[in-house]
């Protein structure tokens, strides 16, 4: 399903039903950051963070907006915008399904998600706009499902509720993201919650830009093959707070297929997360391992390997909350040629927020990535990198 | 860490000289660090033969706002009824598939619901199949005395006949099928002071921090 019907088809509800039961919430923040002397992925370059040289002092971050009509208790429609000034459109979509969900009085219950959404295996992004509860920026796993990734199809769930916990299986088929594998593989993994919009392209790395003249960018969500992808995920939450996910993603993408200057990028991985809460501490850590492979002409192939792995331990202490996570990731590229998108990083975040108000919280997240990818070398750079990040946030809720 | 432990301290002396007949029973309950433990229900069962009326509440009512259930947790007798008034910006469809009650209903802005009568004595989880996050528990009491414990974790359970009773603790923080021993207490004369100790795991419900959660 096209995320522009999904869009339509939640437009067309909210109108006759926005009286009965309409609900808009979210949050505007502006950030003081004390950024890496290496410039921004997102402007075409090899650095690992989201913000870079020429980005310090005040910057404007997110204006995020979600909008939820009730057309029925059980059926429900769901929107989350973000406007932004850097890059992209300055009105993008970020999410946009509609949720049928009937209510049940025995142990199990179903329900149908269609429309455009993120795919639901994160630990970390549980807040309005798929932000993060413990730091302003989500580990690399999540900044990675949070730039390519996104469901645009149909997903089913089924809960079975016990005394003990919920287990809950969920499937789904989707298409429109046939290039998601392309950021990972040419760039890396990286860090940032600022999340691709449904519409407007992402800047490729100028390093791999291949004879192209940058700056070059890939349509994320685009339907190439015209062939679905899927994904199960199984995941048990027991009664005391805390659980285990396992899921198996795999876009089924046809690597030797492309369009309008876009390869489809056959992406799959396994990923499995653990949480636990033992009073006020809670345990988070995520691991991911896949694949992702094109094969766009008889005489070029190409499959890098990438995993990454997190640990966060959180202290929630109501108002103040802090939290510290390790991150680890890998990329491993074989192809036709020699290539020089291996890399080796780990990454330490500390964070401290403040929640004053309910409507007002504070942030303060130091970032420090400590990695090694030879792909700088094209751009003059050293391999090795360390870049810190220092961002004191200010969040305003709606 | 999951280990439960109950200990209790039941202790009764006279406050008058004359001789009581029945007398408030000072409750005041905490977790394993020391910590009032609120939200507990606290029953108390005769050991003797017939039981007395109930003196728990026949009617509760529970209110929603802000995506929440106020209270947490309320006690009512076997056989009594919950009301559910909703004072939220939203509507709501609460539901249980608990075994000691089934039921569902939408309730819009400013309704009050029907009661539901709750005729078998257990725990009854409370949700709202909109919001997730939003949970409540209703004890059902055979017990004839019952109370739930302040933020400060303490109740008082007042009238309460002399002799020799049992008192029962619950709490939503105590795993499944690990329910603390009953412990025995002597009421006599006109105070009554019980104390217990419950070990509790996770969080019953998001705190501040957590409330801009998105839970659909």
């Amino acid at each position: 399903m096209k995320a522009r019907f999904a869009l339509a088809a939640w437009v067309a509800l909210a109108g006759p039903a926005a009286a009965a039961d309409f609900q808009f919430e979210g949050y505007g923040d502006v950030r003081l950051v004390a950024p890496p002397s290496t410039e921004s992925y997102l402007d075409g370059e090899l650095g690992k963070l989201r913000y870079g040289s020429g980005d310090d002092n005040f910057q404007l971050g997110d204006l995020v907006g979600q909008g939820r009509v009730l057309i029925t208790p059980e059926l429900m429609a769901t929107a989350t915008a973000r406007a932004e000034d850097d890059y992209g459109p300055a009105l993008n979509l970020l999410e946009a399904y509609i949720r049928y969900r009937p209510v049940s009085t025995n142990e199990w219950r179903w329900s149908v998600k269609v429309g455009a959404f993120f795919p639901p295996m994160s630990l970390e992004n549980e807040q309005v706009g798929w932000t993060s509860f413990w730091t302003i920026t989500p580990s690399a796993i999540n900044s990675w499902v949070g730039e390519e990734l996104r469901i645009i199809g149909a997903e089913g769930t089924l809960e079975w509720r016990r005394e003990s916990g919920t287990l809950t299986l969920a499937g789904a088929v989707f298409g429109d993201n046939d290039p998601a594998g392309v950021m990972i593989a040419d760039r890396g993994w990286t860090f940032d919650d600022r999340y691709t919009g449904l519409f407007g392209p992402q800047r490729l790395p100028d390093a791999s830009a291949f004879g192209a003249t940058p700056p070059v960018y890939a349509h994320l969500f685009t339907e190439i093959d015209h062939r679905p992808g899927w994904y199960l995920d199984l995941s048990w939450e027991p009664a005391d707070i805390g659980g285990f996910e396992v899921m198996r993603y795999d876009n089924d993408a046809d690597p030797r297929d492309t369009q309008g200057g876009q390869i489809a990028w056959h992406t799959r991985f396994w990923d499995v997360g653990f949480e636990k809460q033992l009073g006020k501490l809670t345990l988070l850590s995520q691991g991911m391992s896949g694949a992702t492979t094109i094969e766009p002409s008889p005489f070029f192939h190409q499959t890098t390997d990438f995993r990454s792995a997190y640990a966060l331990a959180g202290y929630d202490m109501d108002e103040w909350w802090a939290a510290a996570r390790v991150d680890v990731f890998q990329t491993r590229t074989t192809a036709s040629f020699p290539s020089d998108l291996d890399e080796d990083g780990h990454a330490f975040t500390l964070s401290l927020s403040w929640l004053p108000k309910k409507w007002l919280r504070f942030t303060a997240e130091l970032l420090s990535v400590d990695d090694t990818r030879q792909e700088r070398l094209v751009e003059g750079d050293p391999a090795h990198a360390v870049e810190t990040q220092l961002q004191f946030l200010t969040r305003v809720y709606f | 860490m999951f280990h439960k432990l109950l200990s209790a301290a039941a202790g009764a002396f006279a406050l008058a000289a004359t001789s009581a007949t029945a007398a408030t029973v000072d409750v005041a309950v905490t977790d394993a660090n020391g910590k009032p433990a609120a939200n507990t229900v606290v029953t108390l069962a005769p050991d003797v033969q017939p039981a007395p009326a109930s003196h728990v509440a026949a009617r509760v009512v529970i209110d929603q706002q802000h995506e929440t259930f106020l209270p947490l947790v309320v006690v009512v007798r076997k056989g009594g009824e919950a009301v559910f008034t909703n004072n939220d910006t939203t509507m709501h469809q609460v539901y249980s598939f608990s075994s000691v009650k089934q039921f569902q209903f939408e309730i819009d802005r400013g309704q009050v619901s029907k009661p539901v009568v709750f005729d078998k004595s257990g725990v009854a989880a409370i949700g709202c199949n909109i919001h997730d996050n939003m949970v409540a528990y209703v004890f059902v009491a055979d017990a004839p005395f019952a109370a739930v414990t302040d933020a400060l974790g303490h109740a008082q359970i007042r009238d309460v006949p002399d002799g020799a009773w049992h008192a029962a603790a619950w709490h939503p923080q105590l795993r499944i099928g690990k329910q603390p021993a009953p412990v025995a207490l002597a009421v006599s004369g006109q105070q009554t002071k019980l104390s217990l100790t419950l070990a509790l795991s996770g969080t019953p419900m998001a705190g501040m921090s957590r409330m801009h959660k998105s839970d659909y």
